[in-house]
């Protein structure tokens, strides 16, 4: 098994009440995996993917990835983890703004102590997400599907066992967004695990394993 | 096509070069500083070693001068301003046996129109070799036991060599010793035996005339050296009610040096202030503006750490950009301030009316790097709490809805 999430919650204080954004989720990805989420704002999706992507620390629960169990690790074991084994879109315009198309792509592959060039790859990855020609671009310069399209390039810079994302097809046009979703299926038939979350029904049809997120519980569904 | 490597320096460089307008204003407010504390800690030292030195050479306890040029003495001594002025050298022997006076010895200023070897015009100060404690010592020390007739020693500032002839009022001197600087007006002074003073007024036939009534023993000024069991004050005013009517009057070494010691503490702790209201500013500006921009870069931080950046890089970046600030800061300021401290040093002296004696290259170069650290460490310092505040909260850390 490649992730195994068990009873996961996150508690939070609004005032004197606290409640739980995410509540007993449980969830199991294996390798080839494309698995959609959706669900309501404010639902807990975000809240979710945190704290899977190892950026928010579950109230109880376990989340293990490799058989890596989260709770045991300290942020420099995580952020490697991440860093290594997981390939964040995060929601929105999601680009270091100061850095070049070329250079977002290529940062994550620095963040972690490695030898090497990663040129070549960072440009075969923005060909293969059909922009190359953007590369010296800076994010103000490109259109959100082109930021989207850099965003999953740099996810997978470093080869990860999973790409996860978040509303990767918001404020994109539809065929912009269906591209963006065919990209993810083919990221999935080359090994790759995908868990995304979408408000969009319309592209679950993409995913093999469908879950809904309701009032933080995780629900498994079915393809309509 | 960039294939550099992202470092945390070259993220830093990236994202101070993303804010053109922010980073120049910091880099300005930090070069302040570091200004106002490498040139304050410069003119501070300057004026201390002046003053220092200047009680050093000043040498006797009482100066007696013709009453009402108390004030041309001490211009001579803090800015080097010729003045001339004179009174019957007869006053020397009563004085002398005044109770408590340990030794009396006479000087002679008079103030040149021009030389050949400098554009302004200079002091010339007789002394009398046989009494003088004063400047005779260190000619003894560094010349020879004493300077002959024609022979000159000339000050730090004068700008003549040993061997040079200096010419004034129409007759040729040739300088045997040039004196160390002193910050004092000294400098600009040269000084020859009595008898040599002498012979410049009365071989002089304007001056002569003009000075006849003072007689063939005419002096500026004396000075006193009192009895150590003897009050100093008490010696003064003694002289001063028994030879006062014969138009002269007393000043107490260490009343003008005190009260030009008040003046410079008082300056000096102008600049201190003017440091420490920096340095706290510099703190204060920076602070608030990382806490800010911690704010405003929630996104950034957020994405930086979602591919992976770990607390401790984050706070890297802001340290390193913090950093970055202080050090362009510093260098730029204290570049600055040797532009203006040093090719300004003689304008700057004149213009502060103070003993002004720059430092050591040594000691100036251990300034220097004390007022680097001192200002480099602003930048740091300051985004220590932001730094902080990344390691610690989750808010930097976690990938918000829109």
């Amino acid at each position: 098994m490649l992730l195994n999430i068990e009873k996961l919650r996150k508690e939070y204080k609004r005032g004197n009440t606290s409640f739980f954004a995410v509540d007993s989720a449980c969830l199991s990805v294996e390798h080839h995996d494309f698995i959609c989420i959706t669900g309501r704002s404010g639902s807990g999706k975000s809240t979710f993917l945190n704290m899977v992507a190892g950026l928010l620390t579950p109230t109880s629960g376990t989340i293990a990835l490799h058989g890596n169990d989260y709770s045991t690790m300290n942020d420099k074991q995580i952020s490697k983890l991440r860093n290594e084994s997981i390939g964040f879109i995060p929601q929105g315009q999601c680009l270091l703004p100061n850095l070049t198309v070329l250079d977002n792509v290529r940062l994550p592959f620095y963040l972690s102590k490695r030898n090497g060039d990663i040129h070549e790859k960072a440009m075969s990855l923005l060909k293969k997400v059909g922009i190359a020609d953007l590369a010296d671009m800076y994010p103000a310069q490109l259109s959100g599907g082109e930021s989207r399209r850099v965003s999953i390039a740099r996810a997978l810079i470093n080869s990860p066992s999973i790409v996860i994302a978040d509303e990767p097809t918001s404020n994109l046009d539809k065929e912009t967004a269906k591209e963006i979703m065919k990209l993810f299926s083919h990221i999935t038939s080359t090994g790759i695990a995908m868990l995304l979350v979408t408000h969009n029904l319309e592209f679950v049809e993409y995913g093999n394993k469908i879950y809904s997120m309701d009032a933080g519980k995780l629900i498994e569904g079915s393809r309509a | 096509m960039s294939d550099k490597n992202l470092t945390t320096i070259a993220l830093s460089i990236q994202n101070l070069k993303r804010k053109p307008f922010r980073s120049t204003c910091l880099i300005i407010l930090v070069s302040i500083f570091s200004f106002v504390l490498f040139g304050g800690s410069i003119l501070a030292v300057n004026l201390t070693n002046g003053m220092d030195n200047m009680s050093k050479r000043l040498g006797a306890d009482i100066l007696v001068v013709p009453a009402g040029y108390d004030k041309s003495v001490q211009d001579i001594l803090l800015t080097g301003h010729p003045s001339s002025f004179y009174i019957n050298g007869s006053i020397q022997d009563k004085i002398a046996r005044v109770n408590g006076v340990k030794t009396v010895s006479p000087q002679l200023y008079i103030a040149t129109l021009s030389a050949t070897c400098c554009s302004a015009s200079l002091q010339l100060i007789g002394f009398d070799p046989n009494s003088d404690f004063v400047i005779q010592p260190w000619i003894s020390k560094r010349v020879r036991s004493n300077i002959l007739n024609n022979e000159i020693v000339v000050g730090g500032n004068v700008g003549a060599k040993p061997g040079d002839v200096l010419k004034f009022y129409g007759r040729k001197y040739r300088v045997v010793a040039c004196m160390d600087k002193t910050g004092t007006g000294l400098d600009a002074s040269v000084f020859m035996n009595m008898n040599t003073a002498r012979k410049v007024i009365f071989n002089n036939e304007k001056l002569s005339s003009q000075y006849a009534n003072f007689g063939k023993t005419l002096i500026s000024s004396l000075s006193i050296k009192v009895e150590k069991s003897y009050d100093i004050n008490e010696v003064a005013s003694n002289i001063l009610k028994n030879y006062g009517e014969k138009g002269i009057d007393v000043i107490v070494s260490k009343n003008m040096l005190s009260s030009i010691s008040n003046n410079l503490h008082t300056f000096l702790l102008f600049i201190d202030a003017l440091i420490i209201v920096f340095w706290l500013l510099a703190i204060i500006v920076l602070t608030t503006v990382f806490a800010v921009i911690l704010n405003e870069r929630k996104r950034e931080i957020s994405i930086l750490r979602s591919i992976g950046a770990t607390r401790k890089k984050i706070s890297r970046i802001i340290l390193c950009e913090s950093s970055l600030i202080s050090l362009i800061g510093s260098l730029v300021g204290i570049f600055f301030a040797c532009l203006i401290l040093f090719p300004f040093n003689a304008f700057i002296s004149t213009s502060l009316k103070l003993p002004y004696l720059l430092p050591s290259f040594l000691e100036i170069l251990v300034f220097l790097l004390a007022s680097f650290l001192i200002s480099f460490s602003v930048g740091p310092i300051a985004s220590i709490f932001a730094a902080f505040k990344i390691g610690k909260s989750e808010t930097y850390t976690m990938m918000q809805e829109d």
